[in-house]
Parts: structure tokens; sequence; C-alpha cells
């Protein structure tokens, strides 16, 4: 994937971007999330109290560039989701700022909103929910097209037989209705409806782990090959490192509502940096009876995002922790080329592995 | 935490299997057809092993422990088969000897913790329902073996978390919980649905360190249902693979993952992303596993199969013996390495 990346000639050679030196090395900044903050409020600890608040996002801030996949992994509750959300507008976040091409998504006015949301998609992880039951494959399929007006009705008629080959249904499913199609069908004609009004960002969350092993390695082949065909920028949000390993170029993790670290993925899973990582990664079951012995657990669970802890959000079930990590937040910060971890003792633990 | 874990056994013993379902069959009567879902599933599990049962979904791998516990839903029957488990044929013991001996002899956990738990009663209450109902024990007795039970899958602060209910409890506790209560008569086959997949990979590996461990404490025979095959890897022993209603194949996990040898295996081995590798392309296996109503005669992957010719259209393919370990039902199994 990383091929795609530097195929774009035509973006580097923009006088304002070769001006930066630091930037000429890198394609074209698609999205630039900085600091956002979500804070999510509780109901009442007691009637005259005051309400209880979810530190759900907590200052999160990466960048996407055009063309390329960034994995956002972490488990259940860690703030991937509301990462996907708040970067498609869908909330506001408390603080912080989401730029799409160099404009302020945040605060933005609504008819310009309108307008460049068709650029953004996002497909969700149960097809049945996404589809609504009543309407054909074909008409939800052409739906985009209608609301954005998009040529007349031939064309757009054209624009979804186009669609449904790219995504190899065959051209009798348009007349069915979501429930007559198998779990892999119905993902690919998601993705379809995302993609007819070409996207150019598109938020996977969670997209293929409803399906099964054979099914979901279909559909995970389909986003790669659509990504090569039309350029896609993906956030592929899931929970499944080994999808993630294989489908993204960078991945970043995340932790209570942090990203904890952030590197080109197989820098990330051949070095990563941070225990934390470490840990889900030898967690993950490898199909291989042989790998069993090299296992490591962490004990524990991730905590509460209604009263995070201090410091360190890992400090209670790092095995390297002490007085530090859970009174002083670690900085997120490179340690080498494009590495980005948020450890206090990430020299010292890459000193000893 | 424990890095000592041992790695799968080969050998399998010889003794006289704990559990054994021989050439099952389950249907489903729906207002137009009857569909069969389970077409003579035979599957065996001794003491202190752990059988790994994993298919896609709608293969028929829930479906056919249910039917053996007689658990199934108002629509299903079992039209043949015989499920023998310590000399007596389950399906034949009728419904009372059936309520003594489920969640005492034969305890069965699954996928989504929250949704097993009763949200009413405590946590303490519901594992001692299960040994007031089967153990003559005291009140006080009672009380004791649940903190002990508590105490036994991991779950901190017995005393406190005894009179707490299930939305106070994460996931991975409750999941620890349902454990508590099914272990609670230390039965003789424990048979967990699925009981990892709702969990995050942290906690699943926790729960699986937890399982194996009581496994070896209580000398269980264990059925793992799942539809991960890094699951399997990581805790079953032996392995039997379901593709659409039928048993396609059976293995001691070291042999099925280096040389499976039904084609349907081999392909969902492929399929799979590695967090351990980095594989270029996935090779999916075309077309998805057909629903019962589109079950087709003879072998039911060939639609799917690469090696797929006449003999694979005709009859059903015999589950045949092909090493002491391990059956295939394959016309054109691939060669053992």
């Amino acid at each position: 994937m990383s091929n795609s990346q530097n195929s774009q000639p035509e973006i580097l050679m923009q006088p304002e971007i070769l001006m930066q030196p630091e930037i000429l090395m890198q394609p074209e900044i698609l999205m630039q999330v900085r600091d956002v903050v979500r804070h999510f409020t509780g109901p009442r600890i007691s009637f005259f109290g005051p309400r209880r608040i979810a530190h759900a996002i907590n200052g999160v801030s990466f960048d996407l560039y055009a063309g390329e996949t960034l994995g956002l992994v972490g488990e259940s509750g860690c703030g991937k989701s509301t990462t996907g959300q708040l970067i498609l507008n869908l909330m506001p976040p408390t603080s912080g700022s989401v730029t799409f091409l160099g404009q302020d998504i945040t605060n933005i006015d609504k008819q310009e909103w309108r307008r460049m949301r068709s650029q953004m998609q996002l497909v969700f992880q149960n097809p049945l929910g996404a589809l609504n039951p009543r309407l054909t494959i074909g008409s939800q399929i052409r739906e985009p097209l209608d609301i954005h007006e998009v040529g007349d009705e031939a064309e757009r008629d054209a624009k979804v037989m186009e669609m449904l080959e790219a995504v190899s249904l065959p051209e009798h499913l348009l007349e069915r209705y979501p429930h007559q199609l198998s779990g892999g069908q119905q993902q690919r004609v998601v993705i379809a409806r995302a993609l007819i009004n070409s996207p150019k960002l598109v938020v996977c969350d969670e997209s293929v782990s409803a399906l099964d092993v054979s099914v979901q390695a279909q559909v995970v082949n389909l986003l790669a090959d659509l990504q090569k065909k039309l350029g896609l920028t993906y956030l592929f949000i899931t929970h499944d490192l080994s999808v993630v390993r294989h489908i993204s170029s960078r991945i970043a993790v995340m932790y209570l509502g942090r990203i904890v670290e952030l590197a080109e993925t197989e820098e990330l899973m051949n070095n990563p940096q941070h225990p934390y990582t470490k840990a889900l990664i030898s967690a993950v079951p490898v199909p291989d009876p042989r790998a069993r012995a090299s296992r490591a657990t962490i004990k524990g669970e991730p905590p509460n995002p209604f009263n995070p802890p201090s410091g360190c959000a890992f400090h209670a079930r790092c095995p390297y922790a002490d007085a530090i990590c859970s009174s002083k937040l670690p900085e997120f910060r490179e340690t080498n080329d494009k590495h980005m971890v948020a450890c206090h003792h990430v020299d010292d633990l890459t000193k000893t592995t | 935490m424990s890095k000592t874990k041992t790695s799968p056994s080969i050998t399998s013993k010889t003794s006289s299997p704990l559990f054994e379902v021989k050439d099952l069959s389950v249907v489903f009567d729906t207002p137009d057809v009857t569909l069969e879902v389970v077409d003579k599933v035979s599957l065996k599990v001794s003491a202190g092993r752990t059988l790994g049962l994993v298919g896609e979904s709608g293969s028929g791998k829930s479906v056919t422990c249910l039917a053996a516990l007689g658990l199934l839903a108002a629509r299903g029957r079992v039209t043949s088969g015989e499920v023998m488990f310590n000399g007596k044929d389950l399906l034949k013991v009728g419904e009372v000897q059936m309520s003594k001996l489920r969640g005492c002899e034969v305890a069965m956990i699954f996928q989504d913790p929250m949704m097993s738990l009763n949200p009413v009663r405590t946590i303490g209450w519901q594992i001692s329902e299960a040994l007031l109902l089967h153990q003559n024990l005291s009140r006080d007795a009672t009380y004791k073996r649940a903190l002990e039970l508590l105490d036994m899958v991991g779950i901190p602060n017995a005393k406190t978390r005894f009179g707490e209910y299930p939305h106070q409890f994460s996931g991975g506790m409750s999941q620890r919980a349902m454990i508590a209560m099914a272990i609670a008569c230390e039965p003789k086959l424990l048979i967990a649905d699925e009981p990892t997949t709702a969990l995050d990979v942290t906690i699943q590996a926790q729960i699986l360190e937890l399982l194996s461990d009581l496994k070896k404490e209580l000398n269980m025979a264990m059925i793992l249902i799942t539809h991960d095959l890094g699951v399997i890897a990581e805790a079953a022993d032996d392995v039997a693979v379901m593709y659409a209603g039928r048993v396609v194949e059976e293995a001691p996990v070291l042999e099925l993952f280096d040389a499976p040898l039904h084609h349907y295996t081999q392909g969902l081995l492929n399929s799979l992303p590695r967090v351990d590798l980095k594989v270029e392309r996935l090779s999916a296996i075309e077309g998805a596993a057909p629903p019962p109503q589109e079950f087709v005669q003879g072998c039911r992957f060939q639609l799917r199969c690469g090696y797929c010719d006449d003999a694979c259209t005709g009859a059903r393919p015999i589950f045949s013996q092909v090493s002491d370990t391990r059956r295939v039902a394959c016309q054109h199994p691939m060669s053992a390495k």
C-alpha cells in the first residue's frame, strides 16, 4: 500500500507544500486531527450532585494521509469508534479541531457541510442494521446519487451498475431486499452505497468483524482492491489486530481515550514499544498450536472512563509501572523514525529487549 | 502471568470416551419445509481433553451441542442418533433425569455472559442456586462454597462481589461468574459455546487460560465451540471441523494445522489474516456457506471447492478413518504430508 502513497507526484509538486521540507517526504494530508477531547455526561451521582463525566477521548491527534489506511485498534471502550464519529463530524468534540483538506469541519456552515460530507463515508459492523429493510438493494445503492443530485437518471443507473460490478455483486440482486442476501453480500451493498459518490475518506468501523472468516477474507480483499482502484483513504477501526495488520499501512493503538502508540504497520508489529501494544499483540491467539507456550497475558481489565486513573492510564496493568507512571501523564513522542509512543519507560524497555 | 502453558498433547487417550455423539441428526420444522441442520454428526471427547468444534455461523456446531443436552428450541427435533455420556444415552433418559444431569454432571457456558445472567438476582445467589439444586448443602456450606468458587475463577474481593448484581460486573468478570456457576458441581463435561467471542483479546487470553487450568484441576472433558481457529490452536487438543451441518474433518490439533486433509479446512486456514505474519493477499474461499434450504446432494462444499468432480456431486462423502486419530469426509482429500 505504500506504493500507492508514493504514486502521487502531482501533489508533491504543489508549491506551498514544497516550502515545508518536513512535509516534502509525506503525501498530502487529507485530515488533521488535533487534541480532540470528547466527554460524555452520565447520570447525577445524587439528586443535587454533579453529573459524572466519562472521558471518552482525552486528546487525540493524528494525520491521515491521502491514499493510506490508518488502522485504529484497541479494546472495547477505548474510544476508537468515538474517534471515528468525531472525525466525520457526527458529534461535536468537547474541544480540539478536525480539518479535512485544510478546512475545519467541527464548526462548519451547514450548507457547506452538506456538500462536503459526501466525500466522507462510514461503513459499520452490522450491514443488516445499516440497510433499510423495505428498500430494494438497487434503490439503496442509488440513494446517495439522488440525494446529491448527481447526473441524470440514465447516468445514475449506469453508475449503480458500475458500482455493483466493482463490489462483485450479480445484477439480479438489484431487485432483492436486504434480508434475502447473505452477510457478505449485504456488506458489499453497504460498501457500494458508501463508495458511489466517490468519497475521499471511508471510515470502516469494525466493517468485517461480523463476517465469517472465509467471507471476511473476501471483503478485506475487496476493500484493498477498491482502495487501489479509486485512491481511497481508510480509517480502519477494529479490535482485530490480525485484520488490521493485513490491511493497514500505519497503525494507531488506543487505550482509554488516548493514542499510546503510532507507527507504520510492520514497524509496530515487529517492534512494539508500548507495554500495552506488546500485551495486545501477544494476547491475539495465533492459528498455530506450536506457538502456545510463548504467550504472556496481562492482568486486570481496562479502567472505567468515568473514573480514569491518574498518570498513565495503563499503569495499573503494566508490569513495568513505577511511581512516575501513576503520577505523571507520559508525553506522546517520537522514539525513532516515525514511531510515536506515550510511555515513560520506553527508552529503558527498548534497551532491554 | 503464567508462561508455562503445556503444548498440546499428541497422543489421544485410548480409554473409552466420556461423551460420544453418534450419527446425530437434527431437523427444524418450519411452516413450509423441514430443514436438516445437523446431519449425522459424530463427536467424542474423553476426560481431561478439550475437543474444539470449529465452523462458520450456521454450520450446526451449537445446535449439535444443544440437541445433545436436550436444550433444542421447540421447533427443533432429533431424528436419529445417540448421545452417550458415561454409559447412558442422554436422548433416552427423559427430562427428569436430564434436569438432574444438566448443571451438575454436564454444564454449559454461552457466548454472551450478560444475556445468560439474571439481572435481578445477585451473582452470589445465582452461583448458590446451582449448588442448592444439585447438592445437599447447608446454607452456610453453600455460601462458603460459592465464595470458594468466585475465588477459583479469579474474581477478587469475593465477599463483596457475592452480593453484587450482573450490571456491576464487566464482561470478563461476568464470564468468570458464568464459569463459576458451570463448575459449581464439578461437572464431568463442560460445553463452552463461544465463551470468549464477546470479549476483548486481553480478557479472552485470561479466560482461555482459566478454562484450561480448571479443566486440568477438575479433570473435565471440555467441548469448546468457536469460529476462531486461533482459539482452537490455543486451547484444543482435538478438533472437529463442521461445514453445513456435517463434520468434515476430525484430527488432533497439531496434525490439523500441520496438514489439513479437507479442502475446506485448508481454505479456512488460508483465509485467516495472521497477526504473526505478513500476508500480501488473503486467499479467500469463493462464495459463502450455504443456508440449510440450499444444501446440495453429495458433498456440501462442492460449489466452493477447486477439486470438485462428478464423484463429489453424487453420493455423500463417507466420513472415513484415514489414520488412528484422523477422519475426513472428502472424495479427494489433500495428501497428508
